[in-house]
């Protein structure tokens, strides 16, 4: 895991910076409380998001959960396997269960944004509330 | 000539209903129908419909029944055999509706009225006989008619209306629904359920206009899940035969090819030929004006149901019959009150809706805070296998009074009357929490978004997330 370029936001949506744009997923934690994903409904390619605005829902039998977006920008691309195979967000959430990529107007939005080690600290903190 | 104390025109769900209040008030009333009893409603809507629409669901289930623990090898389904359901099943109920008024000595005429002036109309029969009919009181109950769109005439080969779509031969490959509206998602929803490959198309960026903002949302997202191709605020703009279908292009340029095409755009007021306008009847867009009595501008004529261009519903419109035959018969404070509308979709899941959405109290400017339940969360919807959609509730925040109930969900359309009852009764919150919800039901959701309005559901997780 290349765990220098990955940031979660606290609605547990992670992004990466890499070569195409802003790849964002769901994070493990959320893919484990939520249990397994049967359905995912993407963004339309194309489509603008907006920073703190929804992009993508995700559904299992316990939970449907609209996502938030950590940024703003273009979407570039969308994971087209999850149509088929939803549950690729339970198997491989920050690689083969990646949902969108986004052309973002500003890179520096993910900087504020915790890495996974913070992450980590962050949930095992709210579980314990 | 005998002179009846109520004649009605049209005898679906509107006229039907006033026929029978009236004779069991002691009138002697005369119905005219130019069709069927049960109108659009009995013949050609709610019920034929609902029959197809069960056999649609049931179909789904079928197939879904290995994650039930069951084998169902290779179902099919064969439309003929769906078809000659429907029929039957109307036949029956058409059946109980003429033995109504026999009981009730309703005489039905069957025949197209002429309204010649008040308290006179006069009928061609179906024998082709002229005949005066006279009423001291005269209810125009009509209905609606499908509304046609210039570009795609139907010609019941490759475009249909709601109602030629119900006699169809064959499942279609594919199918353009074109104006959305209740009765297009509710197609979608069967011929999804048969197989055909659906598109939808309409003006405006809502499947079904007036629904709460939350549903809508929702309501998408299960044709998405689908897989149906949407085209919301991307009207036709023409259309052409092709060797497989129709072609239709739409104002952005896009190409839909299917291989049949089911406009629902509308209905329209069927009061052409009323005679409407030689008697002064005060009318707008085709639609007959009312006051709250029922009562048209001229004295002695009532109208009720579609005809009147309110809400085209077949509930509506026997309540408003009811409305104007005890108000026709002397009890002069009979009024309709439209604070409690019900509205059941059939549509999988099921949404049903009573009383104001966010949206029109934000638009009144009236406060309100709300709460939502998803099925999901709730052992019965589980044990079913029915884990979609959710209940909103929404309350006044100055009374905590119930102020509107919004479904999607399964068995939406039977929840729905608990909600009407509380809307109706301008319920509290508390009061609808302090009254016992069996389990294990789908009837807890209900209780859970009231609880979830002052934040107090018991079973609601957000997995904080």
């Amino acid at each position: 895991m290349d765990g220098d370029t990955l940031k979660i936001s606290q609605d547990h949506v992670w992004v990466r910076l890499d070569a195409e744009g802003v790849r964002l997923g769901l994070s493990d934690f959320a893919a484990e409380a939520l249990g397994k994903i049967i359905y995912v409904d993407l963004p339309e390619v194309g489509a603008e998001v907006n920073r703190g605005g929804p992009f993508a829902t995700v559904e299992s039998g316990k939970a449907q959960v609209e996502l938030t977006s950590p940024v703003s920008g273009r979407v570039a691309r969308v994971n087209d396997r999850l149509a088929e195979e939803p549950d690729l967000v339970n198997q491989d959430c920050f690689g083969k269960g990646w949902l969108a990529l986004v052309a973002v107007k500003d890179p520096t939005e993910i900087e504020g944004l915790m890495t996974k080690a913070e992450y980590d600290l962050f949930v095992a903190g709210a579980a314990e509330e | 000539m005998f002179l009846y104390d109520i004649v009605i025109l049209g005898a679906g769900p509107g006229g039907y209903v006033a026929a029978i209040r009236a004779a069991q008030l002691g009138a002697k009333v005369c119905i005219i129908e130019k069709e069927h009893v049960g109108g659009t409603c009995l013949n050609w809507g709610c019920i034929p419909t609902k029959a197809m629409y069960r056999s649609a669901t049931l179909f789904e289930q079928m197939r879904k029944a290995e994650s039930f623990g069951l084998s169902c090898k290779e179902p099919a389904a064969h439309l003929d055999r769906i078809v000659a359901r429907n029929q039957q099943i109307v036949n029956d109920l058409r059946q109980g509706v003429e033995r109504l008024f026999r009981r009730h000595k309703v005489n039905l005429v069957f025949g197209t009225g002429l309204v010649k002036e008040p308290g006179e109309v006069e009928v061609v029969t179906r024998e082709g006989e002229k005949e005066r009919v006279r009423g001291r009181q005269l209810i125009i109950a009509t209905g609606s008619e499908p509304m046609a769109l210039a570009i795609l005439p139907w010609d019941h080969e490759r475009v249909f209306n709601t109602r030629s779509v119900l006699e169809l031969k064959r499942i279609p490959k594919s199918l353009f629904i074109i104006g959305g509206g209740v009765s297009g998602c509710e197609f979608a929803l069967v011929f999804d359920a048969l197989g055909s490959e659906i598109h939808m198309a309409k003006r405006s960026k809502d499947p079904i206009k007036g629904l709460d903002r939350d549903l809508t949302k929702e309501l998408v997202r299960v044709f998405k899940k689908r897989r149906f191709r949407l085209h919301f605020g991307d009207p036709p703009v023409a259309a052409v035969q092709t060797a497989g279908g129709i072609e239709v292009a739409l104002q952005s340029g896009a190409k839909v090819e299917t291989e049949m095409v089911l406009v629902t755009v509308g209905r329209v007021p069927a009061s052409a030929g009323l005679g409407c306008e030689g008697i002064g009847l005060h009318m707008e867009g085709g639609a007959v004006q009312v006051n709250e009595h029922c009562q048209t501008n001229v004295p002695g004529i009532y109208a009720i149901g579609d005809v009147t261009g309110r809400h085209l519903l077949a509930h509506y419109a026997s309540h408003q019959g009811l409305v104007a035959v005890e108000h026709a018969l002397g009890n002069r404070s009979a009024a309709v009150d439209e604070h409690a509308v019900p509205a059941a979709i059939f549509t999988s899941p099921e949404i049903a809706t009573v009383g104001l959405t966010s949206q029109e109290c934000e638009g009144r400017g009236i406060g309100y805070r709300h709460g939502i339940f998803p099925f999901r969360a709730l052992g019965k919807a589980q044990a079913i296998g029915e884990i979609e959609g959710f209940v909103k509730a929404i309350a006044a925040t100055e009374s905590d009074r119930i102020i509107g109930m919004h479904i999607i969900g399964p068995d939406a359309s039977t929840l729905l009357a608990e909600c009407t009852l509380a809307v109706n009764r301008r319920v509290t919150l508390a009061e609808f929490a302090g009254t016992i919800h069996a389990h294990p039901t789908l009837a807890e959701a209900l209780w859970e978004a009231v609880e979830d309005v002052r934040g107090r559901s018991i079973h609601k997780l957000d997995f904080g997330l």
